[in-house]
């Protein structure tokens, strides 16, 4: 039949005109729409709230972390100059540098170490300690069960055996006890680990000696808030250490502030103050109230210089004012910093709970929508019919069916990201204050909207998808039936 | 066209409809053979249950019969496909219907357009051949006025406007004035000819109302699923005449 061409062109019906249609239905039966309206929306503010919630608290933890590692750094640093490092205090102080820092790297000509083989060293150091830590906290039942009245370091010695090794695995397996991964893997290599371990101690404990004997002051800290930076990196230089030059000033500058801050907190501890600061402001002291008001109030400050009660430390109000401020605000880093980790953990991104709380949450959503749409088929089976019996082409009545359910998926889809991310940003801004608003992830949140926008939509329209099939199959004979 | 038009638009040969309900089967058509030819008006009628409805679906291509063939325009209805189907329902058929069967969330005027939009007319020309066709019927001031705002009468001339939209060969009524006052009615009826006569579409009615044998050109009387007679208008004052004398006490 060439003539059926000619409806074909309903396929090419303006989707202006089918949209006005679809609205129109939305429109008459009101109620039902907002009811599945609602469905999609709260579906689609549960996962909005779930995923802004995760992308700040994932910004702010980078942010925090960021800014916690500078604070950090200084101090990091200065425990390889300043002490002595027996074998497993070097993998320990290894291990615990943030990923990515730069201290091993310029270390490696005092540990003797390659610097290819710099990262496969760092991952055996993290090994050692976790597989060490392992063994340790495991209850005492099953550590006598595995080591038969052997120490920790006979029996890993002994597992370099690969039939020991076997009969380690079947032994735990037993038991049973989980091994943890890689620790199979590390086995054989780790006396081997452990002697190049003590040889980058050696080495490296004897470089130390050398550069420490070089610098006449307490410890590295000290010594470079004293000194300038020419003479700094003359003597890494001369010891081998490659301090790259941004870090070495930036150092150099924390320890001039830490030097102050020092100072300050050791005038603050002076009873003289307490005492005088008691008479004069009326005020219970303790070094964080007068931290504070040092903080945010200058005069406070300048009456500390008239008195001379700084004097020992040759700390003038400018200085203390600013010192005041540096210990609040590290203090502040350091606390978030501890609080998000212990809130969130130090991974990025959601968890799988969380991921299966959605999909839960999605598939009820589904069903409740699939239910809502099938009734508003039924409502309509006259108005389906009729509109059959006028040469309306299957196709067409189920696009209807899915246009309606997109529409409204839209909708939902955009008030839900409006409700979940406004209660996200709400909660957030409440518990974590204006670090909030510093680490805005702007950017993560615009595609986290539209991620949630085109969630609802698929999820409108995926529940459409039954109802629409049922709605073309329908039979336009029923258009006659008299009600 | 280039095809010869056959003389006979609607052919029906040995129809029959079982409806299963609840493994009880009933028997609605036991074997209907009828002939319409073009332009023709013809009425069916019958007490209810007689199963003038369901002739009337299988004759629409609303239905398929159980067993039997309908031929429409020579086209063997059952070989068709779902969008052949749609292409007959639009273009060759104009249904009317007892309940009107308007969408309610349209106004008169889209209720009016919308096989023309099925049919693939754009928005400019089905706005004024609707507005002509609503003319035709008297209900051009009430265009933009919906379903539920007018009454019976011009909810069936909506109707009737709507069903001439693509120009049909067939226009099908099932019990156009049931629903209606006497007035009404007759308005309706008066429209029905009025169209046969002028537009040429072969109208098939299935009523209760007398009224329409004095209009129609033939007149098939169907009791339990069969035909029981077919009358020409010729023989039909006489018949009439016997019927009103038959409820006169």
């Amino acid at each position: 039949m060439t003539t059926k061409l000619d409806l074909r062109d309903q396929n090419n019906l303006p989707l202006l005109k089918q949209v006005a249609i679809a609205v129109d239905g939305i429109q008459y039966r009101l109620f039902r729409s907002l009811l599945t309206l609602g469905v999609v929306v709260l579906a689609v503010a549960f996962l909005s709230n779930v995923l802004v919630e995760h992308q700040i608290a994932d910004a702010c933890k980078t942010g925090v972390g960021a800014l916690a590692s500078e604070q950090r750094e200084l101090g990091q640093v200065a425990v390889f100059f300043d002490t002595e490092m027996p074998p497993r205090e070097l993998a320990r102080n290894l291990a615990e540098l943030p990923p990515g820092s730069w201290l091993p790297q310029s270390l490696t000509a005092w540990m003797g170490v390659d610097k290819e083989r710099l990262p496969l060293f760092m991952d055996d150091c993290a090994s050692l300690l976790q597989y060490d830590a392992w063994f340790d906290e495991l209850p005492p039942g099953h550590q006598r069960i595995l080591t038969e009245g052997l120490d920790r370091e006979t029996l890993f010695a002994q597992l370099q055996d690969p039939d020991e090794r076997r009969e380690f695995v079947r032994t735990a397996r037993m038991i049973p006890l989980r091994l943890p991964d890689g620790l199979v893997d590390f086995l054989p290599r780790r006396s081997y680990f452990l002697e190049s371990l003590r040889r980058a101690s050696d080495h490296f404990n004897k470089n130390r000696e050398a550069f420490a004997s070089h610098i006449e002051a307490d410890g590295l800290a000290e010594w470079l808030a004293a000194t300038d930076v020419e003479t700094a990196a003359d003597l890494f230089d001369a010891h081998q250490v490659s301090v790259p030059s941004e870090r070495l000033e930036a150092l150099m500058v924390r320890a001039g502030d830490r030097q102050r801050e020092r100072d300050l907190l050791r005038v603050l501890r002076e009873p003289r103050l307490a005492t005088a600061w008691r008479d004069e402001f009326g005020e219970v002291f303790d070094q964080r109230r007068a931290l504070v008001a040092l903080a945010e109030h200058d005069e406070r400050a300048l009456w500390m210089e008239e008195r001379e009660l700084a004097q020992a430390a040759d700390i003038d109000a400018g200085i203390a004012v600013d010192a005041a401020r540096r210990i609040l605000q590290t203090r502040r880093i350091l606390d978030m910093d501890e609080l998000l980790i212990a809130n969130y953990g130090t991974r990025t991104g959601l968890d799988a709970n969380m991921f299966w709380l959605l999909v839960v949450s999605f598939m009820v959503c589904i069903a409740g929508i699939t239910n809502a749409m099938l009734i508003s088929v039924i409502e309509r089976f006259r108005e389906i019919a009729t509109m059959k019996c006028l040469g309306a082409l299957n196709g067409f009545i189920a696009r209807l069916s899915l246009i309606e359910a997109a529409a409204m998926g839209l909708v939902g889809g955009f008030l839900g990201v409006l409700l979940g991310g406004v209660i996200a940003v709400t909660r957030m801004a409440y518990a974590y204050g204006h670090w909030v608003w510093r680490f805005f992830p702007w950017s993560d949140l615009g595609w986290g909207a539209l991620i949630a926008i085109a969630s609802g939509l698929a999820l409108a329209t995926l529940s459409a998808l039954y109802p629409a099939f049922a709605a073309a199959r329908m039979v336009p004979v029923d258009a006659m039936r008299v009600e | 066209m280039s095809r010869k038009l056959s003389k006979i638009i609607i052919r029906t040969q040995g129809v029959c409809r079982d409806y299963n309900r609840n493994g009880v089967i009933t028997k609605a058509l036991r074997g209907i053979d009828l002939e319409v030819v073009r332009r023709e008006f013809v009425s069916i009628m019958g007490p209810s249950g007689s199963g003038k409805s369901t002739l009337f679906n299988a004759i629409g291509a609303l239905d398929t019969p159980t067993s039997g063939t309908v031929f429409i325009d020579e086209v063997d209805v059952a070989q068709l496909n779902a969008d052949e189907l749609a292409y007959i329902r639009c273009k060759k058929i104009g249904y009317i219907f007892q309940s009107y069967n308007l969408v309610t969330v349209q106004t008169c005027l889209e209720n009016v357009t919308t096989p023309m939009i099925f049919a693939g007319l754009i928005d400019d020309q089905a706005r004024k051949r609707g507005m002509q066709l609503l003319d035709m019927v008297g209900l051009k001031d009430r265009w933009d006025h919906r379903p539920l705002e007018m009454s019976g009468g011009q909810q069936q001339r909506t109707a009737i406007a709507r069903a001439l939209a693509n120009d049909p060969s067939i226009l099908l009524c099932d019990e156009p004035t049931a629903n209606l006052d006497l007035k009404t009615g007759q308005e309706i009826n008066d429209l029905l000819v009025r169209l046969n006569k002028e537009s040429g579409a072969t109208v098939i009615c299935s009523t209760h109302d007398h009224r329409m044998l004095d209009v129609s050109d033939r007149v098939v009387w169907i009791r339990d699923g069969q035909v029981e007679r077919i009358s020409r208008r010729e023989d039909l004052n006489i018949e009439l005449a016997a019927v009103e004398v038959g409820h006169t006490p």
